[in-house]
């Protein structure tokens, strides 16, 4: 078969589907279409709340750090804490910015894909220096937020502390390490194979 | 825009729909996630259509985009169709001389063979686009999709030999 006959196969097609293919209205009708969350509202939302959520802990964090550097310790604590937090929000801050200059309405296909692609991209990075700096940020924040939540000194119980320690990287790293393996690596795997069929697709002569 | 009034632009296209939502997620039991992905977004976005090209063009662009971008959807995932499925464009078995069937089917078969880009740009060819409008749409260069075309001639010559 060529193409032009295929292109009259899909023009019969068309015409069978104007006169059988029924739209429900009643379910569209039904759809909360105002208040419904879209795929791709969800990736916006959820960098704002990120950026908004990081900013408050980030400010929480050095208002509590500047209010108990009179131990040095927890002063410490407290610097690598806002450190670890302020690069969160800035990964955060940089999602964002990566989502909302697509324009998924005006653009071509091509830009657009490119777009989410990038988005994608650091998200799944951003995910990979969580779970790789999660461990040691739980290690270094903690006697900083036992101090400032609780009241608690850790340094006051160094073997629980040791032994928290232990725990964490015992568990926390394996853990760490295939939660990225199994659900973020091969979702990169799949984005960067993508992004070669679109560099492909836009460069074939 | 109110809703019936978008029931009516939906109504009108209701073809190029069903026909991006098939090729896409041919399995009919999880087509409807995307029937209704595709629905929110021309909803949400249609106040800013603003009529420098055609509503069936904006409609296309925006249900490709959204059909190539599904992260969250499992077209591939075979679900059994529950009593609660209920699809947005539904077509009733309708009679075919079995010549059509049967091309129709090859057909249907090219377009799930092929990659999510490929297939945008089959099905913008297929329903009779130019070659400057596929370009403007994918955003590619014309000569681009030229060659693809010819590309996809030669893959139908050699699949499809003994047609």
């Amino acid at each position: 078969m060529e193409l032009e006959e295929l292109k009259k196969v899909w023009s019969d097609y068309d015409k069978k589907l104007t006169e059988n293919l029924k739209t429900n209205n009643e379910l569209i009708r039904k759809m909360n279409l105002n208040n419904a969350k879209s795929t791709m509202d969800t990736p916006k939302r959820y960098e704002i709340v990120n950026v908004i959520g990081g900013f408050v802990f980030l400010l929480a964090v050095i208002t509590y750090t500047i209010k108990l550097s009179t131990d040095y310790r927890v002063l410490v604590s407290g610097i690598l804490t806002s450190v670890w937090a302020m690069i969160s929000l800035l990964l955060s801050v940089r999602l964002l910015n990566s989502i909302v200059k697509v324009d998924f309405y005006n653009d071509s296909i091509i830009k657009i894909q490119k777009q989410m692609i990038k988005y994608k991209k650091q998200f799944f990075s951003m995910k990979k220096y969580m779970l790789y700096t999660g461990p040691v940020f739980v290690i270094a924040a903690f006697p900083f937020l036992a101090k400032a939540m609780t009241g608690l000194d850790i340094f006051m119980l160094p073997v629980n502390y040791a032994v928290g320690v232990a725990i964490v990287l015992i568990i926390g790293y394996p853990v760490s390490i295939w939660i990225n393996k199994h659900w973020y690596e091969n979702k990169m795997i799949d984005t960067e194979k993508f992004l070669e069929e679109i560099n492909k697709f836009e460069t074939e002569q | 825009m109110d809703k019936e009034k978008f029931i009516q632009v939906i109504t009108e296209n209701k073809n190029l729909l069903y026909k991006i939502c098939n090729s896409y997620c041919p399995n009919p039991s999880n087509r409807q996630d995307l029937e209704q992905e595709i629905l929110l977004q021309l909803w949400k976005n249609i106040k800013n259509f603003d009529g420098r090209v055609k509503i069936s063009t904006w409609i296309y662009k925006v249900a490709l985009n959204t059909a190539i971008s599904n992260f969250r959807l499992d077209c591939k995932r075979v679900d059994k169709p529950s009593e609660n499925d209920l699809a947005y464009f539904s077509l009733p078995d309708f009679e075919y001389d079995s010549e059509f069937d049967e091309k129709l089917q090859l057909l249907n078969k090219l377009i799930n063979g092929m990659s999510k880009l490929d297939k945008a740009l089959m099905l913008l060819y297929l329903d009779n686009y130019k070659q400057k409008e596929i370009a403007e749409i994918l955003g590619i260069s014309d000569s681009n999709v030229a060659t693809k075309v010819n590309r996809i001639k030669q893959n139908l010559r050699e699949k499809f030999s003994n047609y």
